[in-house]
């Protein structure tokens, strides 16, 4: 293998998803897109909402936090804990959906510390290609989907040496369990000996991802080029899938309890024919909707699929929705906790509204508590994008602590002219 | 030949022993090195024993015992008894300081005496453990009458020589550079270790010489030593003599040769006859007149057989005294040895896992034995952690050193301690009803590991009401009931918690905002960002003095001021929390409440227990030093199934808060007093629980109720009272809720310390079974039948035989068997705590296995036998494929070795490079640390 001629082995970049809208709000860091889009589903109901750090939501009628829905990134309340935390270990997962006859690929654990010399060993034993991914984590996230000898195996496993937190790719949710990220000293930069990876089979075949909620298919998209590499060749296929496949996931679903949406990730060699011919393997699986494949695929489409996600979360509480309004703007008021230097805050975030066409408000500001509020008028899109990055950090010098919004439907409840 | 300087003046006529103290600890070692023997590290034992002159003057002395069962016939079950019942006898007994050898030799011999009462073997029992009581006494005498070890036993050298260096490569290029890397000139013999196959062992021997040779002429005649690890029966190793002698002959080896551990066990009393035979060579074949045979070390009974026979004489003799039975027995084998063979040389050794007491002993005997002419001593326990320290700076070389030189250093010993000896017996202080609670499933548990019990109490749980099981790690399990339900667990993470409570309670200030918006009572305060000083500071005088400053994330109180009073101590404050490791992080001012720190825990809408943690703390008997309490405090704990391990540690703080109430680790503290170790009350570190549920004030329990309630999804919480008193209304009091657990320890209120127990893992289990419709046993059964599956690398590396040895500690009933490569069967018959124990501990393995998945499953088969069996026994140990040990390997369990553990290592240097704990912790196990840390602040 002329392995010296190609780049060296690291995982697909996350790239942030390009929105067309004005600066800052131009790009959505791809961790923070399903949380955004449940967010921006919760104004066009005419929700109240709170957004904690973790991009925990609360969505509600009236005073109540806790009568509506929740969502930590994106992913509803109702999941369990436990569940989600199940999916981030892809070795219990595996043996999990095998057991309940879901094709998967052979695959195997091994720790940093003393793995290396095995994985070689079981990877000649599968045969190359083989795919590399952190044993726990986030699911898609780090995976080298083509180690194809063993000097490339080497350094996928020198990648996953460096410390996770200073990854440029690592991402973890914020109700992942807390994996001890840090080197053993602070003056190494290396993962600690006891940091897991798995060695997986390569299956080779078309990559659909399938997104369900509440056990039903809602997106079906083709990524030629996997979860992280594919762009505008992302294709949905929800309608072109043989309705074998359609029972297939259904299938893959019932093997995970306690998920309210999943994404899962398959490979087939048709997905238009029936499961014999097209012989899908499940070969990831996440809690997490993961939506800027979607997004890829058709943006357009993105806040259907929200709301679509959102109506069935609620539909599964036993909330009753009215539909989303269709007016382009809402007005909502809102108050930021937390804020660090709240004059020059509030400079900042007047100047980043006016540029992303939002209409802006302060009505009171406390220094010494951090505390501002007033009114915000727009696209509930990107009203809901302009609040989870200034609570990300990335609109004002420092990220806030709390953002709460109160819907004010009509025209009468504005304190802007229209 | 003496060279110690006694003490000016007349020396005491006698001692009087007026304390004896024994502390176990686990000799320190990489269970899973690919070269470990073993499956479990052995226990060493160091005895201190203190005598008190007619003056009042008091001396201690200290010894060290290796007990290895199968060398040195100490069994731990039945060793530290013994040594119990030795020291409670030596208390009150007098020691002459005239004539200390015939007195100690007398102490020993009844001993030995005491050893043999329930022997048949003609070996006397307990031969190290005696060793151990044997070296003290002879430290005391010797530090008593102010000589060194080695002039109290009569000197006979000034100095002995190391055994040679050991020469491991394999590989002919490093070969090569060994010997260029050999200074020029040096005259010292070598040792090399042999391999699997005799016949490329004897290649590599004449490889290694002839390269020696080559780049080394001058050393060429120095001998090599050549360990064969004992393996062999006489006639093949008469076979290999005669062909080293010819290889000699022809020089493709040097003329002095040292054949090393030839004999297996069973042939080593015809060690002298072999030595015959290389002797009778010499004389036959010119230019072989070295080889001589060094067999291995061995009991009383095989030295006196192989010293000499009819058929010929040793020349060379290894003495273990741990093995002979201690220092004055090996100085009389050695006196007896020299009368059979005046020229014959002594290598003194040890056993490797040693602390410096008996690297001291063992290089002081080597100078007082006749013809010793080579000693190996190590201390690779050291290296690790001080068991013991210089007792003076000064006098401190090997001429002018008392006795051993050596005291003991209770420092590391603290958490050290695995077992702990001492008379006389002081009678406990603790108030009546206020004794620590102690648990009968301790035994069954404590295998497991403190971090493991969270997993293991809802598996039990489940198991308990007729549930199935499918473990994947310590604390992750699949429970799925006859139906196919299936619900999973991470300890507390469970199906009836959502994910947003996870992503809100681990956030200070989302909780806060939410507390607060339900009403609960919070603290007053914010989050800054690092750098807002001055906005803290007037954020501080808003909400008004006194108030905590802390880092926003972070646990164990690090960059934590609490009480601050004023604006300067603020700014004082900030100063100090810029330069720790949160310095640039946002950090939080809120106000300060005076109180006691409380758990209370929720299910659902329930306070299902309350538990108020303290800081770890000791109370004085008026005899013990803090250093003492410390090790009796962890020793008692270890009777609690869940904090046993968690210790209190000897560190920087606990130095720190002792100093500032004027005491040191020597200090003694007055009877009944009681001092606190630490500020913080964190579990982990020694901190103590009391469950105060029935105490607890109704608005307690109805704003912690409410604090849970006010996060979505909260189906499960840890929620974090300061209270000034539980049993008075909230509105009477300064009270507030500083935090809320998603991940709460479960084991928290089921084993607290004091206080009721409160079995929340069953309320786990039964509150699933309703909310998602299970079916299970309505009762909870008392014994259970379990065939449990297990996956992974079971195969070939003793599982079975660890699982059978667990499972009849036990007093489990069943089989074992491996059912494929990957894969083994067992039925665990039993009692509930016992049988689920197993389910839970078959996913640890012993340090080589790596298990991936144990599933149990009730079923109707019963056990035919009362006891527990391994089937095909043979294949267990062996075939088994290479594979990397696993992540769920714990070092800290203290399952007991016995007599069937294979011992084959006895060159010192074959202890591994020791690693810290921290390496060897999977994962999981640091997660439950580091939320368990959370849990106290």
């Amino acid at each position: 293998m002329a392995s010296d001629q190609v780049a060296p082995i690291r995982p697909a970049p996350l790239r942030a998803v390009s929105t067309g809208l004005p600066t800052p709000l131009h790009e959505c860091p791809s961790d923070l897109l399903d949380g955004w889009v449940m967010h921006a589903s919760a104004l066009r109901h005419d929700l109240n909402t709170l957004l904690f750090p973790g991009q925990a939501l609360m969505a509600y009628a009236g005073d109540d936090h806790t009568a509506g829905l929740a969502f930590a990134h994106g992913v509803p309340n109702r999941t369990w804990l436990s569940s989600a935390t199940l999916m981030q270990d892809k070795r219990m997962r595996r043996d999990i959906v095998e057991e309940a006859g879901v094709p998967v690929p052979r695959a195997r654990s091994f720790s940093l510390k003393r793995g290396a010399s095995h994985a070689k060993v079981f990877a000649a034993s599968i045969g190359y290609p083989v795919v590399v991914k952190p044993m726990l984590g986030e699911s898609t996230v780090e995976v080298m989907p083509d180690i194809r000898d063993e000097e490339q195996l080497e350094q996928a496993i020198e990648y996953l040496r460096k410390v996770p937190t200073s990854r440029e790719d690592f991402t973890t949710a914020s109700y992942a369990f807390t994996q001890l990220l840090t080197p053993r000293s602070s003056s190494s930069t290396r993962t600690r000996g006891t940091y897991r990876f798995m060695v997986e089979e390569r299956v080779s075949g078309q990559y659909v991802r399938l997104l369900l909620a509440e056990g039903r298919l809602f997106s079906a998209v083709l990524l030629p080029h996997g979860p992280w590499r594919s762009n505008s060749a992302a294709a949905e296929v929800l309608h072109e899938i043989h309705p074998e496949l359609r029972e297939f996931a259904e299938e893959v679903w019932r093997s995970c309890p306690g998920l309210s949406v999943m994404s899962a990730d398959v490979v087939v060699n048709n997905f238009t024919e029936s499961t014999a011919v097209s012989r899908p393997v499940l070969v990831d699986t996440s809690e997490r909707p993961w939506m800027h494949v979607q997004y890829l695929a058709s943006p357009c489409c993105i806040s259907e699929l929200g709301d679509e996600l959102f109506r069935s979360a609620a539909e599964a509480e036993g909330i009753d929705l009215a539909l989303p309004g269709s007016a382009p703007e809402v007005n909502v008021s809102f108050t930021w906790e937390g804020l660090s230097q709240v004059g020059e805050n509030v400079r900042q975030a007047a100047a980043a509204a006016a540029r992303t066409g939002i209409k802006f408000h302060v009505s009171s500001e406390d220094p010494v508590s951090g505390v501002v509020s007033g009114e915000m008028v727009g696209d509930p899109s990107r009203i809901a994008l302009f609040n989870e990055l200034v609570l990300e950090g990335s609109v004002l010098h420092a990220p806030v602590m709390a953002v709460q919004t109160r819907s004010n439907p009509g025209p009468g409840g504005s304190s802007f002219s229209r | 030949m003496r060279l110690s300087l006694p003490h000016w003046g007349r020396s005491p006529e006698k001692l009087t022993i007026t304390q004896a103290e024994a502390i176990a600890f686990r000799v320190p070692m990489d269970l899973a090195a690919e070269n470990a023997q073993r499956s479990v590290a052995p226990f060493n034992y160091l005895v201190s024993v203190r005598g008190e002159t007619s003056h009042g003057v008091s001396y201690f002395g200290l010894g060290e015992a290796q007990p290895r069962p199968n060398q040195t016939g100490d069994l731990h079950d039945r060793s530290w008894p013994f040594l119990d019942d030795a020291l409670a006898g030596l208390v009150g007994q007098s020691l002459s300081l005239r004539h200390p050898l015939d007195d100690i030799r007398g102490h020993t011999r009844l001993l030995q005496d005491a050893a043999d009462k329930d022997e048949f073997n003609p070996l006397f029992r307990s031969r190290a453990t005696i060793m151990g009581i044997e070296t003290a006494l002879l430290d005391l005498a010797a530090k008593a009458k102010g000589v060194t070890f080695v002039d109290l036993l009569g000197r006979r050298r000034l100095v002995t020589a190391p055994v040679p260096p050991v020469m491991r490569h394999r590989d002919p290029s490093k070969i090569d550079e060994y010997f260029q890397k050999r200074v020029r000139g040096a005259k010292t013999p070598l040792r090399l270790v042999g391999g699997e196959d005799i016949t490329e062992d004897l290649e590599h021997f004449q490889l290694v010489a002839t390269a020696r040779r080559a780049i080394r002429p001058s050393a060429a005649a120095q001998p090599i030593w050549f360990n064969f690890r004992g393996k062999l029966a006489f006639d093949s190793a008469r076979h290999i003599v005669e062909e080293v002698a010819h290889l000699a002959a022809g020089g493709k080896l040097p003329s002095q040769i040292v054949l090393q551990n030839l004999l297996a066990r069973h042939d080593l009393e015809r060690s002298a006859e072999l030595q015959s035979v290389a002797d009778s060579l010499a004389q036959r074949v010119a230019g072989s007149s070295g080889v001589t045979i060094l067999p291995r070390s061995a009991g009383p009974s095989d030295t006196a057989d192989m010293l000499g026979s009819e058929e010929g004489t040793l020349r060379m003799l290894n003495i273990r005294p741990a093995e002979l039975g201690g220092i004055l027995r090996s100085i009389e084998i050695a006196e007896n040895f020299k009368k059979i063979s005046p020229e014959g040389q002594i290598v003194v050794s040890q056993f490797p896992g040693a602390s410096r007491v008996t690297q001291m002993v063992h290089r002081d005997l080597a100078k007082a034995l006749p013809n010793a002419r080579f000693v190996g001593a190590s201390a690779e326990v050291e290296r690790k952690f001080r068991g013991t320290r210089r007792l003076s700076r000064l006098r401190r070389s090997p001429l002018l050193r008392q006795g051993t030189g050596l005291a003991l250093d209770y420092q590391a010993l603290v958490s050290q301690a695995r077992g702990r000896i001492l008379h006389p017996s002081i009678p406990s202080d603790a108030t009546p009803g206020l004794e620590p609670n102690t648990y009968d499933d301790v035994d069954y548990i404590s295998p497991i590991g403190a971090y493991a019990v969270h997993g293991h109490i809802v598996e039990r749980e489940a198991l308990a009401r007729g549930l199935n099981s499918w473990r994947f790690t310590k604390s992750s399990i699949m429970v799925s009931d006859t139906a196919g339900v299936q619900l999973p667990f991470r300890t507390t993470r469970w199906p009836l918690s959502g994910v947003v409570a996870s992503s809100v309670a681990k956030h200070k200030e989302s909780t806060r905002i939410l507390l607060r918006r339900a009403g609960c009572p919070v603290p007053e305060g914010r989050t800054f960002h690092g750098g807002d000083h001055e906005i803290s500071l007037s954020y501080a005088r808003r909400i008004g003095y006194p108030v905590v400053l802390k880092p926003a994330e972070g646990s164990m109180g690090v960059g934590v001021t609490a009480n601050i009073g004023s604006d300067s101590e603020l700014t004082e404050a900030l100063r100090m929390f810029s330069r720790t490791a949160h310095g640039n992080d946002e950090f939080i001012v809120e106000k300060h409440i005076n109180g006691g720190d409380y758990r209370i825990m929720v299910i659902g809408d329930e306070v299902a227990a309350a538990v108020q943690r303290i800081p770890a703390n000791v109370v004085g008997d008026g005899v013990q030093t803090v250093g003492q309490l410390m090790i009796e405090k962890n020793v008692a704990r270890r009777q609690n199934s869940h904090l046993g391990p968690l210790k209190i540690k000897w560190d920087a703080s606990v130095a720190y808060q002792l100093g500032k109430q004027g005491y040191t680790i020597d200090s003694v503290i007055p009877a009944g007093q009681r001092i606190y170790l630490l500020s913080t009350n964190n579990l982990t570190q020694g901190g103590e629980s009391v469950e105060i549920l029935d105490e607890l004030h109704p608005s307690i329990k109805e704003a912690s109720v409410r604090a849970v309630k006010a996060v979505p999804g909260m189906g499960y919480c840890g929620v974090d009272f300061l209270l000034e008193d539980h049993t008075k209304p909230l509105d009477e009091q300064d009270g507030a809720i500083c935090e809320i657990n998603a991940m709460a320890a479960l084991p928290v209120a089921e084993y607290p310390v004091y206080g009721t127990p409160r079995r929340l893992s069953e309320q786990f289990i039964l509150r699933c079974v309703e909310a998602f419709g299970l079916e299970s046993w309505p009762e909870r059964a008392e014994t259970l039948n379990l065939r449990l599956t297990i996956h992974g690398g079971v195969t070939g590396v003793g599982y079975g035989k660890w699982f059978t040895r667990r499972a009849s500690k036990s007093g489990l009933s069943g089989w074992f068997r491996n059912t494929g490569e990957r894969q083994a069967e067992a039925l665990v018959s039993g009692p509930t705590a016992a049988a689920t124990a197993m389910a839970t501990v078959a996913i640890l393995g012993p340090p080589k296995a790596a298990p991936e998945s144990v599933k149990s499953v009730h079923t109707s088969e019963l056990p035919e036998l009362d006891e527990f069996v391994l089937f095909d026994e043979d294949s267990d140990d062996r075939g088994g494929v290479a594979f990397e040990p696993g992540a769920n390997t714990d070092l800290s369990d203290f399952e007991e070795s016995d007599s069937s553990v294979e011992e084959t290592s006895t060159e010192p240097e074959q202890l591994s490079d020791l690693q810290e704990i921290d390496d060897l912790l999977s994962p999981e196990e640091l997660e439950d640390r580091l939320e368990e840390q959370n849990d106290g602040k």
